[in-house]
């Protein structure tokens, strides 16, 4: 298709390429800690960072799920904030369709290919807003006309498997389950090409949350979108996932084909969680990992999971691992570079 | 030897214009050393439960309508709030599910430990020894398995992890070993791996202490992993309770089906997840089985009264499917 | 929740219902009064501002000078025989007038320099608090007394030296609750739909923390009053003829006790107004953080 005169450069064909839709390289994220007042910077205080994103690299293909799976402190929110744009990394490139993510009080050539669901649905809603309101605003800078906003806001709240009468409820007026109906049916308003899902079942029933997660399925089948849901559930992770990416203080340190993470993890960590999650219908009490989680601020040189890993040896603790590829799933462990553990003696 | 019995509990909460009932006709055992795992979601009345039993509820707006709570062969539900204040700690102690909200900010580890362990001994009547308390507070400390427990024992509440909160709260447990443990949500707030230590770590001080546990969870699987005897509640009724093991794989109620099914457990190529469709609305619903509208199997016979409880095979089932009968 | 839903949850409870119907009441017949009296000035026929009451309350009467409460004078006479309850009817609309653009005019700038500060921070932020900590340092009476003595002894000068005062504690709550917000999802959200930073304060910033700041006004609207009231007993009001509630109050202290109705009673109605807003407050805070 010949791009018409005086249009953008960029055209956007209705087929989806093969490659990926979304592409993650290098990112990498820190917060700084604390205000630095005058006093801080009269005596040039050096400033302490959270180091919340270390090198993060991904892909996603359309209507494809990537699962970042972590605990708390892991990252996790942050990379999917930077994906969107909600933050700015200091290093790293995000490009949906080859087009490199701006910032979101930049403008440009992004806005609306990237849309977010956020975990609590009480935050996620003004709650003195309509949901007609809510659904819509992603359009608002659009050029639509009435008619079309409309149209598109009652076919996304009928996708989501809503009744037409929730539009003219108040926000505030609905339950968790609604709500983060609602909060899907914004996010599609604008034909996004990638959805960021940051916990989106995590702070509704658990009975409610099968039903998200399927209408969540059918969506990306009918439309193609590519997902990135965060979770900090295996169970999830393992229902929607065609890719994994495990995150450990900032750093991911396996990532691959979801049946081979979940069926084969490799790295210590993944091990660990994996077992740690209480499964149903099995009464032992998994007990694998000891200690607590270093904090973001401090970080120990080398593997950031060598103080709790029953594997390491004397290089963990110096080097940070680079990502080794291991039967087709990338793993940054020492534990699977040859020449280190033919060399070295497991530290006690 | 039974440290709690809830019979025919019911509380009724004053809302808008009419009266939300929060808990119906609720009764259940607790004995000692046995962890009892109360289950459900928003609006099955869990929380009430726990909040009755530890008589925090704030009265109004709610009512208690019926029922007992004995605790030590006496019905606390009519005791007055000033003896209250004795059985709390040594009788009956709370952990929440917010780890922050639960200890003093303004105290040192150490010393809220430290005096735990002196209303433990003021009831025993023995002598307190400042010395001896603050050896035994650090033991406590590692006991539950918090690491440098030394230097966790001189630090604040907000120098600490969800995680060691909770372990902190165990480790209070221990010190004024109480008969009964209400647990709301402990481990909801903290990561898996976080969690299964602090389960670990309850198992092990419920052997020491002997104490009973009644455990409130919307989790499933936590229930499954650490309790002995289950309750599933909904729309503030018990509908099956019963041993763990049976619950979990010989599950009678519609509902425990349905919410056993609702956790993932196969990739989505495999299907849809089988979700219990619609959610929980209290209107309507005062005069018969609260799950009619969200069950595969309702019929006609579901909606001319509420099921009473039947015993099938070692577990209590309130379903109509077990028995034609009625509460009145 | 709706405003007529707001309106049957305070009326249900008594404290807030008996707040509402002092405040309705006061701001509904000054709001009636005061039409009068401004259309009867503007039409040169200020006798429209009493039609409505019982007397004029310009006219001396001096047989009828200090008159106890009696069912004709529910409020008894001043010293020149005028109704006291006429003179409070009349000099309502001044106190209604005077507490609404005192409070409007505090949420109006308030909101105008504590949204920015709280929702961008940075600079912004710096600037606009300082600038407000200078004037929350503003002894009000002070002010008032020094804009009185420079342009002179009108209403208008009174009402600015009080909204030159106010507007600084709305500036410091519009912050707090921009800064609350600002962490709030849906901010991310409308960030993400691409609304710029002038957009988000209007859609979202300013329905969220007028509920907050709402409750907190409408006790203000007392505390307001109150404060005129003070003005107006320091002669800092009104000039005389017009009656204003607290000239009048401080006029009629030389007749304390032996005439204590000249005194006490334009004070008994401010302070009940004053109660009553303060109730109505509670009540629309409490509606706000319990259901709602």
């Amino acid at each position: 298709m010949a791009p018409l005169s005086g249009a953008s450069t960029t055209v956007r064909t209705t087929s989806r390429k093969p490659e990926s839709l979304l592409e993650v390289e290098g990112v990498a994220k820190q917060f700084p800690l604390g205000k630095r007042g005058l006093w801080d910077r009269i005596t040039r205080k050096r400033p302490k960072y959270v180091r919340a994103v270390r090198d993060a690299t991904v892909r996603v293909r359309a209507g494809e799920t990537l699962v970042v799976l972590g605990e708390s402190g892991s990252g996790k929110t942050t990379l999917g904030r930077v994906i969107v744009g909600l933050e700015k990394p200091e290093s790293g490139r995000v490009a949906v369709s080859g087009d490199p993510v701006r910032p979101v009080r930049e403008s440009g050539a992004t806005r609306g290919r990237l849309q977010m669901v956020f975990q609590d649905p009480g935050s996620s809603l003004d709650p003195f807003m309509k949901v007609r309101d809510v659904v819509a605003e992603p359009l608002v800078k659009s050029s639509l006309s009435d008619d079309a906003r409309t149209e598109k806001v009652l076919q996304a709240i009928n996708n989501v498997g809503l009744d037409q009468s929730v539009l003219d409820r108040r926000a505030s007026e609905l339950s968790g389950g609604q709500k983060q109906r609602v909060s899907v049916a914004r996010a599609l308003t604008s034909n996004p090409e990638v959805i960021v899902l940051d916990e989106p079942t995590s702070s509704i029933d658990v009975s409610i949350q099968a039903q998200v997660l399927n209408l969540l399925v059918d969506l990306q089948k009918q439309n193609g979108y590519a997902y990135v849901l965060i979770t900090h559930d295996p169970n999830v992770a393992r229902f929607m996932a065609d890719s994994i990416a495990v995150m450990y203080l900032g750093k991911i340190v396996e990532s691959g084909q979801a049946g081979q993470v979940l069926q084969q993890p490799k790295h210590p960590y993944t091990q660990a969680l994996l077992a740690a999650a209480p499964k149903l219908r099995d009464a032992s009490i998994p007990d694998v990992i000891k200690g607590e989680p270093p904090s973001l601020i401090n970080l120990p040189p080398g593997c950031p999971y060598a103080p709790r890993c029953p594997h390491a040896m004397d290089v963990c603790g110096e080097r940070e691992p680079q990502p080794y590829l291991v039967e087709g799933v990338s793993v940054a462990c020492y534990l699977y570079d040859k020449d280190v553990v033919s060399r070295a003696e497991p530290a006690s | 030897m039974e440290v709690l019995r809830v019979e025919g509990l019911t509380v009724d909460y004053k809302a808008g214009g009419g009266q939300v009932h929060a808990l119906r006709n609720v009764s259940l055992t607790i004995q000692e050393r046995e962890i009892v795992g109360v289950v459900g979601e928003s609006g099955s009345g869990k929380s009430t439960l726990a909040l009755a039993v530890s008589r925090l509820l704030r009265s109004p707006p709610a009512i208690q309508r019926s029922g007992r709570i004995v605790f030590r062969g006496s019905d606390i539900a009519q005791l007055l709030p000033s003896k209250i204040d004795n059985i709390r700690g040594t009788g009956i102690f709370m952990v929440f599910q917010d780890p922050f909200l639960s200890l003093n900010p303004l105290m040192k580890v150490k010393d809220q430990i430290i005096e735990a362990i002196s209303v433990r001994l003021k009831h025993d009547s023995r002598r307190f020894d400042r010395e001896e308390a603050e050896r035994g507070a650090i033991s406590h400390l590692k006991t539950v398995r918090i690491g440098d427990a030394e230097d966790v024992a001189e630090r604040y509440p907000h120098q600490l992890s969800g995680g060691q909160i909770q372990r902190v709260m165990l480790a209070m447990a221990l010190a004024e070993r109480p008969q009964l443990l209400i647990a709301d949500e402990p481990t909801t707030a903290l990561d898996v791996t976080t969690q299964s230590q602090i389960l670990t770590t309850l198992k092990d001080i419920v052997e020491e202490t002997k104490m009973g546990v009644l455990f409130v969870t919307h989790d499933l699987a936590v229930a499954g992993v650490i309790c002995n005897q289950m309750a599933v509640l909904y729309g503030g009724m018990v509908q099956e309770a019963g041993p763990t093991s049976k619950i979990l794989f010989e599950p009678k109620h519609p509902y425990t089906m349905g919410l056993i099914d609702s956790v993932p457990s196969k990739t989505k190529e495999e299907g849809p997840l089988t979700a219990i469709r619609g959610s929980f609305n209290p209107a309507g619903l005062e005069k018969i089985c609260p799950f009619t509208p969200r069950c595969p199997l309702a019929r006609d016979e579901c909606r001319k009264g509420v099921p009473a409880q039947n015993m099938v095979d070692g577990t209590v089932v309130r379903c109509i499917n077990y028995g034609e009968n009625y509460e009145s | 929740m709706s405003f007529l839903e707001t309106l049957k949850k305070l009326a249900s409870k008594p404290g807030p219902l008996l707040g509402l119907t002092i405040v309705t009441a006061f701001y509904g017949w000054s709001l009636v009064e005061g039409l009068l009296q401004l259309v009867g000035s503007l039409i040169h026929a200020p006798s429209l501002g009493w039609i409505l009451l019982q007397s004029n309350p310009f006219t001396p009467s001096l047989s009828n000078s200090l008159l106890p409460p009696s069912f004709s004078h529910i409020m008894g006479t001043d010293d020149l025989g005028r109704d006291i309850w006429t003179r409070v009817l009349y000099a309502a609309p001044t106190d209604a007038l005077v507490s609404t653009v005192v409070v409007g005019g505090g949420i109006l700038v308030g909101s105008l320099i504590g949204i920015p500060a709280g929702y961008l921070g940075g600079g912004v932020e710096e600037v606009n608090m300082r600038f407000t900590d200078l004037f929350l340092a503003f002894p009000a009476l002070i002010l008032a007394v020094a804009i009185e003595a420079t342009f002179g002894r009108q209403l208008i000068y009174a009402i600015l030296a009080l909204v030159i005062v106010w507007w600084p504690s709305y500036a410091r709550l519009f912050r707090a609750e921009a800064l609350r917000i600002k962490g709030l999802r849906f901010i991310d959200a409308a960030l993400l739909s691409g609304l710029s930073n002038r957009s988000i304060m209007a859609r979202h910033m300013i329905p969220s923390s007028l509920n907050t700041v709402l409750s907190y006004a409408t006790l203000d609207l007392g505390n307001s009053i109150l404060v005129y009231s003070i003005l107006s007993f320091l002669g800092l009001g009104v000039p005389a003829p017009a009656p204003e509630w607290g000239a009048m109050t401080s006029l009629g202290l030389s007749y304390f006790p032996q005439w204590w109705w000249y005194s006490m009673l334009p004070g008994v109605v401010i302070t009940v107004i004053v109660i009553g807003a303060a109730l109505l407050g509670d009540g629309i805070r409490d509606i706000l953080t319990g259901g709602g």
